[in-house]
């Protein structure tokens, strides 16, 4: 069998066979390139932001690492080093600094070890040239610090005369004058100033490896996507002690599994759109051509045969398809990626890099080729079966109706019905696209509201604007808010209420309180950020204290506040009401409010007594309720004694003076720049006083909010316009090949006006079932989805009136697209469409 | 009763040097109740008349009077719902809609109008026509015999003035040929339904009452059968 | 020598109350170089019969054999590769492929067997058929007996054991139906070309050497029985 020219023949053919479908063929390249777009741009978006990140940990730090260790004994870092997970650990000392006396351009010395060095200092350079120091005079600089010490371009071997001094503790910074000598430069990403130096030189300038903030042990990962839970474990396994903590980024693998979230949700989208897309057109290509395939397989070609035929054509559309979409998807990600970093990393002005690695095309071909594939390859398989007198007897497959008993009439809408659902397939997949869309407007609109600058604003602020004493900090007697002030403000416009709060200094008595607060002080000091021993120091230090005695930190002293109605019921919104209002204003205790959130469950029923500031004798309150669950009110906690919170008669009974710490604002609209401005202006000359409004942070979120609408917008468009695409390709298809039965149906008296109403008809209960499927699925979707990506756990919403519109404006193409094709497609007169 | 009136009907294609006279001055005179057999060659003009009849076409001279109604007066939309109503017409190919059971076909006319069907009528032409077991199916499950029998009882079930039917036993063989041409002969006696039949088939035009002979777009023989 | 057999072949289809039997069992046996017509009306199973004999659709039962092939045990692609060696169709509707040539289109079956084909012979056969100086012609451009005629060369140009007609003249008028009645007969006589034609007009099947009668899915006479030559009015 002379196997070669079977193929030419193949290609011939497939060849004229696309040549005579080129608009369909047109349809499906353009329908493969914006696949090949839309997947190029998700993820140089994504591997970009991934790039920028790393980058920006390492122009903050300067190395390249996943987490560090401050102040490391060596046999922490012999732990390390064997501790499971761990990659490498490199130690890296700063010594001393040199240069100017206010601080601001001082090179920073340091020794790194050869781990260090090489693998987390070099990683972490732009470029860098020499070797490290060896000798105890030898130093490498950064080319910033060099060009500042006049130094543009150097040469191994120069001298560098520098005045240094040691930061060891007991050296007592005297400067010393060295000449040093240059054995490499470098250029790093952030603004630091680091120099390095020999392991001599580290010697000779006498700081140790565990001096406070001298010594980091540096350690690299095998999982650069660490849990809180590892980096715990970590912790235990090397040993840490006294005040040590393991630094690291506890939102890390957070942040990551949004940005992957969302990646995906993209992705997918575009792979199932894009699927069925292509699906849809070569469904059409092949009805249309379904006879021809039948006289092929008539006059003898075989499966494979037939596959290659339709293989050939496929790729015709593939090959440029998917360059046109890789080149667009390159273009658009030049210029798209920066504006998208901006918003999602939420810090303008950060150098923003488009990564465009050899393998993201690569990549992008792929999922766009399985996307064609999907699309493809069980119509191509039954394609290449079909026998002969199927492919000739082709209809497609007509829904059989069962046996009626009455000749019921039926109108246009009826028949548009029994029209879509002509042809199963057609229907799902245009019904499916409708779908995509519709879902996906739905899912970005649900994260647009989560991350609007309202929505952020009303999570993290629980008031619209706060004027604080800001001296009551250190004055325990400085009045900066009057009651005057207070009333002043709240007659202001568009001020709702005012919320007043009290507070007062309190020194507990250690024989009388230790005992009741022993249980919540063990579980202060169990915080990990507390170390070893403290309890103990700090609980000598309270023991010992005197009264009037007022030195700090002093242990033992905590806050006593007082508030009025307005604040109380804001509370207790936070507690879902379950605190007891009236028992609360009958002055019958306090709300307890832990430290860092530790649970002051232990602390009700309990009585507290202690010495208000300025009082000379002892007052006492019950801790009527803990407040467990609900942020604090109290601005200006003292260390780590609880907050006590009583109604404001009560707190003017125990305080000798009671003053004013904040007033919390909230106005009757949010967001009112007017009021902002006459609290402002009432403000004016009190100096003391902070404002601080809602409005404040608006203008950045705001930015960020209109960014973000930017990008899901643009998504939206693009796959807007795939699906129209595809549902007016289908939809002329579908007219196209009607046409006789259109005519016929003239001929016996339906007028052009009741077939247009039939294809409006047809658009609208596509659009409805479309509808109907999106909400039932798009809303549990856009839950799952806005869960996963909700960086500021702002709650759930739903916009509908944005919603509507989308859905109307669809419905409305939906109508209108069939019949403008109606309109194109039989224009001639009746007499003409009947004699084709 | 006259119920189909032609004056001078001209049909002319084209311009110039390209000019095609497909009618040249038809002049016709049909009553009520008539079976009339309109026989030609290809070529002979007989389905431009055709089309003309059923308001398809316009004519480029001359007058059609149907029923009582001036066809050049009616616009698009008037000439369809006048298709619907007055006259039936039943062509070689493509008569039924694929998607539509028979039962459904047969009816369209009437949903079109939104009108309920007369279901003792509907019986009636349903059973002459031998087609009332096959209600349920779908055009393509039908012989060619089937189908056209399913497109008469279709033409015929809002009792039009005219039924103009095109070579309608064309596609078939022998016997449905016969099967339909008694068809539309037991409709022209028992519904007195008037009907124009055009065939380039001696035979069949030779069942007809009245053979009206076309040629070169003009009536060459009016016979009448005794 | 019998080059086509049928034995108890049945087409069923769908089920139930809609169970169609378009064949139910039709033997049948045809010698090579035979000229066979089978009559039957619309929807008695003629053409049903005709895919079965080509290998273009599978039975429910029954078994085909043709030119010393089982076809019930080959493959979809063995049929597939039998159909362009061993057979060769015209259709009523001429199922010429409008985007190839006359030429094209009738060496397209060798071509796909990746064989070269007999351009001498084809040109032989374009010249039998009177149509030399059509070769590059589209089928668009061609007349309904014009496609018909090409359709008849790609059938011969294979030289196939078996040719299978169906309704060849369905769609052209009397007097090209002649022509390509009498083409058909002159394969027969001077090539000794078996056919198998299908046709449901009485007077067609006359030209052929034996008529076989089917109605219902059924053969209604005795296959195996001859008539006599008869004289055609050409």
């Amino acid at each position: 069998m002379i196997k070669i020219r079977n193929k030419k023949i193949l290609r011939t053919l497939a060849g004229k066979a696309y040549r005579g479908n080129l608009r369909q063929n047109l349809m499906m390249i353009l329908s493969i390139a914006m696949t090949a777009f839309l997947i190029t741009v998700a993820f140089s978006l994504g591997i970009s932001y991934y790039k920028t990140v790393t980058r920006r940990n390492l122009a903050s730090e300067g190395m390249k690492f996943d987490i560090s260790l401050p102040e490391p004994t060596d046999e922490q870092i012999q732990k390390a080093r064997e501790a499971d997970g761990v990659k490498y650990a490199g130690l890296a000392v700063k010594c001393a600094v040199a240069g100017s006396d206010d601080g601001t351009d001082r090179i920073r010395f340091y020794w790194a070890d050869e781990i260090c060095w090489e693998k987390q200092c070099r990683p972490a350079f732009a470029m860098w040239e020499g070797t490290y120091p060896e000798k105890e005079n030898e130093i490498m600089l950064s080319l910033r610090a060099l060009s500042e010490l006049g130094i543009e371009r150097p040469k191994t071997g120069m001298e560098i005369p520098l005045t240094w001094s040691s930061l060891s503790a007991d050296s007592g910074r005297d400067d010393c004058e060295t000449v040093f000598y240059l054995t490499g430069w470098f250029e790093e990403y952030g603004s630091h100033n680091n120099g390095y130096i020999s392991k001599a030189f580290y010697g000779r300038t006498g700081v140790k490896q565990t001096d406070i903030t001298n010594g980091i042990l540096y350690i690299s990962l095998e999982n650069p996507l660490y849990s809180s839970a590892y980096v715990k474990k970590l912790g235990k396994q090397i040993g840490l002690v006294g005040n040590q903590v393991i630094y690291s980024d506890p939102l890390l693998l957070a942040k990551f599994v949004r940005l992957a979230a969302g990646i995906l949700f993209l992705t997918v989208m575009t792979l199932v759109s894009g699927a069925l897309f292509v699906y849809n057109i070569f469904y059409i290509s092949v009805a249309r051509e379904i006879r021809h395939y039948g006289q092929y397989k008539t006059i003898g070609m075989t499966v494979s045969q037939m596959k290659k035929y339709l293989l050939w054509q496929i790729f015709w559309n593939v090959l440029p398809g998917i360059l046109a979409g890789l080149s667009l998807g390159y273009a658009a990600a030049l210029r798209a990626v920066p504006y998208m970093l901006g918003a999602l990393s939420g810090e303008a002005g950060m150098r923003q890099a488009v990564a465009f690695p050899p393998l993201l095309p690569v990549l992008a071909s792929v999922v766009t080729l399985l996307a064609v594939w999907s699309g493809c390859r069980q119509l191509l398989e039954k394609t290449a079966r079909l026998t002969p007198v199927e492919a000739v007897r082709f209809h497609e497959s007509v829904r059989q109706r069962k046996t009626e008993r009455r000749t019921k009439e039926f109108g246009m809408f009826q028949m548009a019905r029994w029209n879509i659902f002509r042809s199963r397939k057609r229907f799902v997949v245009s019904a499916a696209s409708l779908c995509m869309v519709i879902i996906v407007f739905l899912v970005v609109s649900v994260i647009l509201q989560q991350n609007s600058a309202k929505a952020i604003l009303n999570k993290q602020y629980s008031y619209d604007a706060r004027i604080l004493n800001t001296k009551l900090r250190d004055e325990q007697e400085h009045v900066g808010i009057t009651e005057e002030l207070a009333e002043q403000i709240s007659g202001l416009d568009g001020v709702k209420t005012v919320r007043k709060m009290y507070s007062q200094e309190v020194q507990y008595n250690y024989a009388d309180t230790y005992k009741i607060m022993r249980d919540y002080m063990e579980a202060v000091y169990d915080l990990p950020l507390m170390s070893e021993g403290q309890l103990e120091e700090n609980l000598a230090v309270w023991k010992n204290r005197s009264p009037g005695d007022e030195t700090y930190p002093g242990q033992g002293q905590g806050r006593l506040a007082g508030i009025d109605e307005a604040e109380f019921d804001a509370l207790n919104k936070q507690a879902g009401g379950n605190l007891d209002r009236e028992a609360f204003f009958r002055g019958e205790g306090a709300i307890a409010f832990g430290f860092l959130s530790v649970s002051t469950e232990s602390l009700v029923g309990k009585e507290l007594s202690f010495q208000v500031y300025g009082q000379p004798q002892e007052r006492s309150v019950e801790v009527k309720w803990s407040g467990d669950g609900i942020k604090t009110p109290v601005y200006f906690t003292n260390d780590v004694m609880p907050d006590l919170v009583v109604c404001e008669e009560l707190f003017r009974e125990l305080a000798a003076v009671p003053i004013l710490e904040l007033l919390d604002i909230d106005y009757r609209e949010a967001f009112n720049t007017a009021a902002d401005q006459a609290i402002s202006e009432v403000l004016e000359h009190h100096d003391d006083l902070k404002l601080s409004t809602k409005m404040e942070d608006y203008e950045l979120l705001y930015e960020n909010e209109l960014r973000l609408r930017v990008i899901g917008g643009s998504l939206c468009a693009v796959l807007v316009v795939l699906t129209f695409l595809n549902y007016g390709n289908m939809m002329a298809v579908s007219i196209q090949s009607r046409r006789r039965e259109l005519a016929a149906m003239q001929s016996i008296g339906m007028t052009r006006s009741q077939q247009k109403i039939m294809m409006a008809a047809e658009g609208f209960h596509y659009a409805l079932i479309a509808g109907g499927i999106s909400l039932a699925v798009g809303l549990p979707l856009s839950y799952l989805i806005s869960a996963a990506v909700n960086t500021y756990h702002t709650p759930y919403r739903l916009s509908i009136l944005p919603n509507l519109l989308f859905f109307a404006a669809l419905s409305a193409f939906c109508c209108l697209i069939p019949v403008a094709l109606y309109r194109f497609l039989l224009r001639g007169r009746l007499i003409e469409l009947l004699r084709e | 009763m006259e119920i189909l009136k032609c004056e001078g009907v001209r049909k002319v294609y084209g311009s110039g040097g390209n000019q095609v006279t497909a009618l040249d001055g038809i002049d016709l005179s049909v009553n009520r109740g008539e079976f009339v057999a309109i026989l030609g060659a290809s070529g002979s003009g007989k389905s431009t008349l055709l089309h003309i009849l059923g308001s398809v076409d316009k004519p480029t001279a001359g007058k059609v009077i149907i029923d009582g109604t001036d066809l050049s007066k009616l616009n698009q939309t008037q000439a369809a719902i006048f298709r619907r109503r007055k006259v039936g017409l039943v062509y070689q190919f493509y008569n039924l809609i694929p998607i539509l059971t028979a039962r459904k076909n047969i009816l369209m006319p009437l949903s079109l109008d939104k009108k309920t069907p007369n279901q003792e009528y509907f019986d009636k032409v349903v059973k002459s026509l031998g087609i009332a077991d096959k209600l349920d199916a779908v055009p393509n499950q039908l012989s060619g015999g089937q189908q056209q029998r399913v497109a008469i009882a279709r033409s015929l079930i809002y009792r039009p003035a005219l039924l103009l039917a095109d070579e309608p036993t064309g596609n078939l063989d022998q016997k449905n040929s016969k099967e339909v041409i008694d068809m539309l002969k037991l409709s022209n006696r028992n519904l007195e339904q008037t009907i124009l039949l055009i065939t380039h088939d001696e035979k069949v035009a030779m069942e007809a009452e009245r053979i009206i002979t076309m040629e070169d777009g003009r009536i060459i023989r009016d016979t009448r059968k005794r | 020598m019998e080059i086509l057999s049928a034995r108890k072949l049945k087409k069923y289809y769908g089920e139930g109350d809609s169970l169609v039997k378009a064949l139910d069992g039709v033997d049948l046996s045809v010698e090579q170089g035979e000229f066979v017509a089978v009559v039957g009306s619309s929807g008695s199973g003629k053409s049903t019969l005709l895919h079965m004999l080509g290998g273009l659709d599978v039975p429910t039962s029954g078994s085909v054999r043709a030119a010393g092939h089982e076809l019930s045990k080959l493959s979809e692609n063995e049929l597939a590769v039998f159909r362009r060696r061993k057979i060769g169709f015209v259709f009523q509707d001429y199922n010429l492929l409008p985007l190839l040539n006359v030429y094209e289109n009738i060496v397209l079956p060798t071509q796909l067997d990746g064989r070269k084909p007999d351009r001498a012979f084809v040109e032989e056969l374009l010249k039998r058929l009177g149509l030399a100086d059509k070769q590059e012609a589209l089928p668009g451009c061609l007349s309904g007996g014009q496609q018909q005629r090409v359709a008849i060369a790609r059938a011969l140009a294979a030289k196939p054991a078996i040719l299978l007609a169906d309704e060849p003249t369905g769609n052209l008028d009397t007097r090209t139906s002649q022509e390509v009645l009498g083409l058909l007969k002159a394969a027969n006589e001077y090539d000794s070309q078996t056919i198998v034609m299908i046709t449901h007009n009485p007077e067609i099947a006359q030209l052929a050497g034996r008529i076989i009668r089917i109605e219902d899915g059924k053969i209604y006479n005795n296959p195996n029985q001859r008539r006599e030559n008869m004289q055609v009015k050409v």
